[in-house]
């Protein structure tokens, strides 16, 4: 008679079922939707109703879930030609109910198989939407179950019950080890699929306003005097540098891209020696039916930012330097006059957009000569980015005393650039100033200021110079994430540069805020891991933890766990001059020794006999097999 | 590596492919973490075994199919869950296991508890053998299985099978009363009953039984086993390809001799390899250092045949393959009677 397989597999079900779990769990904690709770519920039901009926044929429950499943992929289907943007959700959504249906019929070791093959699909789509540090949990619970499925695998293979065998050191090895291949090795970018995120498509209402809107300000900066540390006062139609306040630290959006940018909001052309505004303030109106607004054509469109929008602030699409294509859910858009972009709507929280861009080459820029953008020869005053306040003598002599003999234009601005960041300290405590003297006042007197202050005093002394400049506002980089693969960029990441025309090359940026530098090259893998390790400290002690505990690990499984008989053994080896060889008996070393042209000393032969009496069967004292050893005359001590 | 291995492998080659797409962090992650997860099972095993010098000691013989005790003696023992296996005497035993199981098909296995072990080997062949190489496995986390060979030291000498019989009655049956040796002078010692065949002498019908049982029964004494002295003579030719025919002869050999000496009859075993020494352990392992023929005639297949019968001694020939006919009682499930038919 047929012995019955053993379908009980406990254990293995426990494991099986908390991949699941882990899957869903962290589906939830990114999509707060009650149907991952109801799909974990349903795929509970259906491990122990499978558990109960392990050794049933099950013909009728097999027929249903067939059913079910048919029915799933039309739902699946459907689903996906709603959301064609972003198919994530909805084949999470197929997974979990998969897996549900599938739960009521896993009777053997091989089903149990590919129900963790499912939840480890599931984990994995999770992690393609997870944007913050809450799936680490997961991922650490995912691989933990993992690796003690395997070992339970193991003791059934080995026809074993319960047995430990080294889980947490496994675990603790592992995770030491991916996040030494994580940080080290490089996260090159290629896109196989051209599919890029966009939210759904919005409608827009009839009349559309044009303007900046920013909710920390609603009425306008002219309006609203208070400073709002909810949103950066440079998202505005004017930008005072009487404005005074440290912004909040919330997180504003996350980017997703490979090499980090400054994410410019707008620019202002026109100052008045406090304010800054546009002196063309309309828009015009951007249409497309299409996927994309086109925005450029120049380069190839080899870098890819999305915007996930985090806080509601502002109207304005941020963008990464030289755009080409943007993907945004509305049919509208507007471009002012200094090439800032703004959305119909308010970006709101949960909104994101995708741009493509290139990274231009500045390569032979330090000889280009200065031409007037030509946008700026449609002003009557048909030089707007040379309009200067009326400045100092001070300041026109100080201009011409940075520019000394250079004859390029770039290297004039790099000379402002260094100037400014070597005689001027970055300090948001300065007190308030509101004259229209106050760039002559931060140069010359206060000689610290915001970023404002430094972009605004490099524009003037550009201008003073004959450069075509002007001041443009965003968001720095942010902390790179490199587990989400997301710049953060919070509120107090609102940032102030200048931007001055090359002809052939555009506008180009310069930063002469002291400790902050345009990203230039794109950084390692290490930098960017160690950076954001520096910058969250507990998650460095985890990570230290979890180095020790395998370093420990591995030293406690190096270590030597011989028997004392064994060790009087090695010693006796050793003291011999004899290697220790795999397989050797005790009597092949005596050949050896016989080998080198010497006989062994009958001690030595007394010796090995007392150690093969004490191995390999009772009856020899430790102390005696200690006193032949010291007794041993051998050739070598 | 095993399946778990490869579908993981190829998981985590997927969600780093995929990674480098969506430019996913923790995809990168869970790749990197599914590819450790394998190397750390590799490390891990690899570690285990490290220092790990097994000696293993055997009794030395062995009868054909009886398993045999090995003792492995492990010196360094780290870690739980190192499984000590063995090939079946006389097979060679490979590093490469099959892909589906740790343990390949007929091996035999044990999980090391301590620094001592006992395995107990298969012994499907008759002959004198090395002792088994020894392997030694670990396979933490079911990834990936390192394994370590270890040569056997030592021989291992597997006896032919002798099954307990419980009668020769062809003994009997073949010499009738021609031998005119009277049953009294062989001290008739009563041991069993059987059914009257053709040819039966009346003198030997078991009244007792026969009443009981309304047929005739016929006494079996001690004496119808023969003469004093048996010899066998064994032809250990076989064709290709069938040495399992050749073992079954041995057992027969093996079976008739040991219950002749049981009986306290003499027996003689010859074959065209030479004579057997006398005694029932030397003329067992004689048999079972004897290497077969490749060539069998094919006139005397299927014969067990009494050849000879002068004063007390009889000679056998036994060849490749028995006549089943009823000649050689033994109980029921043994290997023999399985040879038997």
């Amino acid at each position: 008679m047929k012995k019955q397989e053993n379908r009980d597999l406990v254990a293995l079900r426990w494991a099986t079922w908390g991949i699941n779990f882990v899957g869903l769990a962290a589906l939830y904690s990114f999509d707060p939707n009650p149907r991952w709770p109801l799909a974990l519920l349903l795929t509970s039901l259906g491990f122990y109703f499978s558990y109960k009926r392990r050794y049933e044929k099950n013909h009728w429950i097999k027929s249903l879930m067939a059913l079910a499943m048919i029915l799933l992929l039309w739902r699946y289907l459907s689903s996906l030609f709603e959301n064609l943007q972003d198919t994530r959700l909805p084949l999470a959504g197929m997974l979990a109910w998969l897996q549900s249906i599938n739960a009521f019929d896993l009777p053997r070791r091989h089903n149990l198989k590919t129900a963790q093959l499912v939840g480890v699909i599931l984990v994995i789509v999770t992690a393609t939407l997870s944007r913050d540090l809450v799936f680490g949990f997961f991922l650490l619970l995912f691989l933990s179950l993992l690796a003690w499925s395997g070992h339970q695998d193991n003791l059934l293979e080995l026809g074993l019950e319960r047995k430990r065998g080294g889980v947490p050191a496994a675990i603790a090895i592992s995770i030491a080890l991916s996040l030494a291949l994580f940080a080290v090795l490089p996260r090159p970018q290629y896109r196989f699929l051209s599919q890029v995120p966009m939210s759904v498509r919005q409608f827009l209402p009839k009349s559309m306003d044009p303007g900046v809107r920013n909710l920390a300000y609603p009425s306008g900066m002219k309006k609203s005097k208070k400073f709002n540390p909810k949103a950066f006062y440079g998202f505005s139609s004017t930008l005072d540098l009487g404005f005074r306040g440290k912004l909040d630290s919330d997180l504003t959006m996350r980017v997703k891209g490979k090499r980090p940018q400054y994410w410019r909001g707008m620019a202002y052309d026109h100052f008045d020696g406090l304010v800054w505004r546009q002196s063309r303030p309309n828009a015009d109106t951007l249409s497309t039916n299409k996927e994309a607004f086109s925005l450029s054509s120049n380069g190839n469109e080899d870098l890819l930012y999305t915007f996930y929008i985090e806080s509601n602030q502002t109207n304005l699409i941020f963008l990464p330097q030289d755009p080409h294509s943007l993907y945004f859910p509305t049919g509208q858009i507007f471009l002012d006059s200094e090439d800032g972009l703004r959305s119909p709507v308010i970006l709101e929280k949960g909104l994101f957009y995708t741009v493509t861009a290139s990274w231009a080459s500045t390569l032979g820029i330090e000889k280009a000569r200065i031409v007037l953008p030509r946008n700026s020869q449609k002003n009557t005053s048909g030089k707007r980015y040379l309009q200067c306040p009326p400045m100092s003598e001070r300041f026109s002599k100080l201009a011409r005393e940075i520019a000394g003999k250079e004859q390029s234009p770039f290297r004039k601005l790099r000379s402002i650039e260094a100037y400014l960041k070597e005689h001027a300290r970055y300090d948001l405590t300065i007190p308030p100033y509101e004259g229209k003297d106050s760039i002559d006042h931060f140069l010359f007197v206060e000689k610290r200021g915001y970023c404002e202050h430094f972009a605004t005093a490099m524009v003037l002394l550009a201008r003073a110079l004959g450069i075509p400049s002007r001041l443009a506002t965003g968001y720095l980089p942010g902390l790179y994430n490199p587990f989400t693969g997301y710049f953060e960029v919070k509120t107090d990441s609102a940032h102030s540069w200048v931007e001055s025309y090359f002809p052939g090359y555009g506008w180009v940026p310069f930063d002469p805020t002291p400790g902050f530098l345009l990203p230039e090259e794109s950084p390692t893998a290490w930098s960017q891991f160690s950076g954001f390790l520096r910058e969250v400290p507990w998650l460095m002690l985890v990570f230290s933890g979890f180095l020790l505990f395998s370093l420990f690990s591995l030293w406690k499984g190096l270590a030597s766990n011989l028997l004392p008989s064994s060790k009087l053994f090695l010693v006796f080896l050793r003291r011999a001059g004899l290697r220790r060889k795999g397989g050797h008996t005790a009597e092949d070393y005596l050949r050896e020794m016989e080998k080198r042209g010497k006989a062994p000393d009958p001690s030595a032969v007394r010796f090995i006999e007392l150690y093969q009496r004490a191995r390999f069967g009772p009856g020899v004292p430790l102390e005696d097999l200690r006193a032949a050893l010291r007794e041993a005359k051998l050739g070598k001590k | 590596m095993t399946p778990n291995a490869l579908i993981l492998l190829f998981i985590a080659v997927f969600a780093l492919i995929a990674a480098i797409n969506v430019q996913s962090g923790w995809l990168f992650l869970v790749g990197y973490s599914l590819i450790s997860l394998i190397l750390c099972s590799f490390i891990l095993g690899k570690m285990r075994l490290k220092d790990l010098s097994p000696r293993a000691h055997s009794s030395g013989v062995s009868e054909r199919g009886e398993k045999m005790e090995l003792f492995v003696y492990l010196d360094n023992l780290r870690a739980p869950l190192i499984a000590c296996m063995a090939p079946p005497v006389g097979r060679r035993a490979r590093r490469r296991f099959f892909f589906s199981s740790l343990v390949p098909e007929g091996w035999t296995f044990a999980v090391a508890e301590g620094p001592q072990l006992s395995l107990e080997i298969e012994t499907p062949r008759r002959g004198e053998f090395d002792l088994p190489d020894l392997i030694l496995l670990s396979s933490p986390l079911f990834l990936w299985a390192s394994a370590k060979k270890f040569p056997g030291r030592g021989k291992v000498l597997v006896l032919p099978r002798a099954d307990r019989l419980l009668a020769l009655p062809w003994l009997y049956a073949n010499s009738g009363q021609e031998d005119g040796i009277p049953r009294h002078q062989l001290g008739d010692l009563f041991r069993t009953v059987r059914e009257y065949r053709s040819g039966d002498s009346l003198h030997r019908v078991h009244w007792k039984s026969t009443a009981k049982r309304g047929e005739l029964m016929i006494k079996e004494t001690e004496s119808d086993q023969g003469g004093t002295s048996v010899s066998l003579v064994i032809d250990p030719a076989c064709r290709e390809g069938n040495l399992e025919v050749v073992e079954q002869v041995f057992s027969v050999t093996a079976s008739i001799a040991a219950h002749l000496h049981r009986n306290g009859t003499e027996v003689n075993i010859f074959s065209s390899q030479g004579e057997a020494p006398k005694g029932m352990e030397e003329q067992l392992r004689w048999m079972a250092r004897m290497i077969p023929d490749q060539k069998l005639p094919p006139s005397i297949e299927n014969a067990v045949l009494i050849t000879g019968r002068s004063g007390k001694e009889t000679n056998f020939t036994l060849h490749c393959g028995v006549q089943p006919g009823g000649d050689i009682h033994c109980p029921p499930g043994c290997d023999l009677a399985r040879a038997l038919g």
